[in-house]
């Protein structure tokens, strides 16, 4: 859904260089936000939210900043989104429990669906039973690769304590996977991993 | 092992967004009845594996051409199972939607009595709680009016940030989608 997308009649509002900085904006961007929403949201949702994001980046144009560190911002920004999301798809939730409780009976239809290997879920339930904080922390880490000089312009910390929460979460997340039996899996076969010093 | 190996290793397998998306399980699953538990799943393909962080091609390789053969098999259990079922004209539709007192409403929200922050923002309160009440419980027949609401939603939302009232907490823009996706989920699940 691409609602939030500036029509050109809502470019007629804007300025030229606005319109061009969105457009610079979007263009240089775009694949990040999307990996970032495929990441944090079912793949139904991914557009809903990248378009919010960008929704928010045309309003919010003149809050954009121009250091190089627009994609943190953009993070932040998609950050807001998903939790959105998360209570719209609680609502849905609700609803279809809700519908369950009517006399009516869905119709067995067989479809594919891609889901993660068993031990990718169980390394997700890992992470989801750590603080949010640490979770969002790794998978910007891991996932996004972003340094600990992006982390923390995203968080809004220095470096230093940023370095610490990145140090603080993997500590924790490795805690978290040994207990759950699933880091034998990787251990195992140590072939398949580069090893990586601590840093 | 060193805690980042380890968690790097397990952080990359459980990638939802990787770079080579056929490094992805894929598992063919059936819709089974809602009471019977939701989904069921057969497990044609449960490992996987992970991808090495810059390497691993083999594996990859491997995955890629199993999830080819998956999708082929899925396919045509797809047709198998899907296909032509002869009861699929006998699914029954909620017996009482026609006669639910909902189909006689018509939103009734109080118009805001001035342009302050206050006002419109209990006008927006006011027809969220419409929209949401509308999404959950009404009928098909008025969930095209609670559509319409949850849409105004967002216009009264561009009212209250040029008023310059906006809760960082709360996108109401987003949580009137939400409740115009309701809305579709409902028509979608209620009106096969």
């Amino acid at each position: 859904m691409d609602r939030n997308r500036p029509t050109f009649d809502d470019a007629a509002y804007r300025s030229g260089s606005d319109a061009d900085l969105f457009a610079s904006l979007y263009d240089r961007h775009v694949g990040a936000i999307r990996l970032y929403c495929l990441r944090r949201v079912s793949r139904s949702d991914v557009d809903d939210a990248v378009s919010d994001v960008f929704g928010v980046a045309w309003r919010r144009i003149d809050q954009v900043p121009d250091d190089g560190t627009e994609l943190y911002w953009l993070y932040g920004v998609a950050r807001n989104a998903i939790r959105n999301i998360d209570r719209s798809g609680r609502r849905r939730s609700r609803l279809v429990a809700r519908l369950a409780s009517l006399a009516w009976r869905a119709e067995p239809a067989a479809e594919v669906q891609i889901v993660r290997s068993e031990e990718a879920r169980v390394v997700l339930e890992a992470l989801g039973s750590l603080r949010e904080g640490d979770q969002e922390v790794l998978r910007l880490r891991m996932w996004e690769e972003l340094d600990r000089h992006a982390i923390g312009a995203i968080f809004g910390i220095s470096p230093a304590a940023a370095d610490m929460r990145i140090n603080r979460a993997t500590k924790r997340m490795a805690q978290a996977l040994r207990r759950s039996g699933v880091a034998e899996y990787f251990e195992q076969a140590p072939s398949m991993i580069a090893e990586v010093p601590d840093e | 092992m060193n805690d980042h190996t380890l968690v790097r290793a397990a952080m990359d397998a459980a990638d939802p967004a990787p770079e080579n998306p056929s490094e992805m399980a894929i598992t063919l699953v059936t819709r089974q009845e809602p009471e019977a538990g939701g989904i069921e799943a057969l497990d044609v393909d449960r490992h996987a594996g992970w991808r090495e962080r810059r390497g691993a091609r083999r594996w990859i390789a491997a995955v890629a051409a199993a999830t080819v053969a998956v999708i082929a098999v899925s396919s045509l259990v797809i047709l198998v199972v899907g296909g032509g079922s002869p009861e699929r004209s006998s699914v029954a539709r909620p017996a009482s939607v026609s006669s639910d007192p909902w189909c006689q409403q018509r939103p009734l929200v109080e118009q805001p009595t001035s342009e302050s922050p206050d006002s419109l923002r209990a006008y927006y309160t006011a027809q969220l709680a419409y929209a949401l009440i509308s999404a959950e419980l009404a009928p098909p027949a008025i969930s095209y009016e609670a559509t319409v609401v949850a849409q105004d939603i967002r216009r009264i939302h561009g009212q209250l940030e040029a008023t310059g009232w906006v809760d960082d907490s709360i996108d109401p823009s987003a949580e009137a989608d939400a409740a115009a996706q309701a809305v579709r989920d409902y028509r979608t699940i209620a009106c096969p």
